[in-house]
């Protein structure tokens, strides 16, 4: 599976990135997960199954949102509290429930 | 002393949290949803007083005479912080005439 993170700048999110990759199991080693600014949204989103936004987004959402429902690529807001204490484990697990039930 | 990565993501994420809000209470004001608008502006103002505590007691430290080592995230923190704070400055101008805006626009009608 390829996940996309999105924020502002990026800068905060690689970190997010660096816990998730820690938090993959032995036969998720091959999965991608990339941090990238909101600028680049759309020019990268064709690459991912699944896309991550900062709580920092969260207002930029629906906009988003008409890019990646036609592409059939689900789409959320990282809960804050998550977020906030970089719990990579929980963002992955939320990432992996979002691409299950897509 | 290093500033914990826990310290330094409640700065970002309460700060990023409540410049969504405040750009979305500047959506929902255009929509003249006032009251709601309103509400994303509290929620805003909430995490921004968080965020900015948290700021005050690091500098607090540092003017105690403790020696603060700042990483290239703190600034990025810093950076978030600022952003949102003058955001939220300009936003409620904004909102202001906004509504003005949408008066003068309902007597056109």
């Amino acid at each position: 599976m390829k996940i996309l993170l999105v924020c502002a700048a990026g800068m905060s999110t690689s970190l997010v990135v660096a816990k998730m990759k820690k938090s993959l199991k032995p036969e998720e080693a091959d999965w991608v997960i990339d941090a990238i600014p909101a600028e680049s949204f759309e020019t990268e989103i064709d690459n991912y199954d699944v896309v991550l936004l900062g709580p920092q987004l969260k207002f930029k959402k629906n906009q988003l949102e008409e890019v990646a429902k036609p592409k059939g690529i689900p789409l959320e807001v990282i809960n804050m509290a998550d977020y906030g204490t970089v719990r990579g484990d929980k963002i992955l697990e939320f990432a992996r429930q979002l691409y299950q039930n897509k | 002393m290093e500033i914990t990565e826990e310290t330094i993501f409640k700065l970002i994420t309460y700060s990023g949290a409540a410049r969504s809000d405040i750009f979305e209470a500047f959506r929902l004001c255009q929509d003249g949803k006032y009251e709601d608008a309103e509400i994303l502006m509290e929620s805003a103002k909430h995490n921004l007083l968080e965020a900015h505590n948290t700021q005050t007691n690091l500098i607090q430290q540092e003017t105690g005479g403790e020696q603060i080592i700042v990483r290239l995230l703190m600034v990025h923190a810093q950076d978030h912080l600022m952003t949102c704070i003058l955001a939220k400055e300009l936003v409620s101008n904004m909102m202001n005439m906004q509504k003005e805006i949408n008066e003068i626009k309902s007597k056109i009608k």
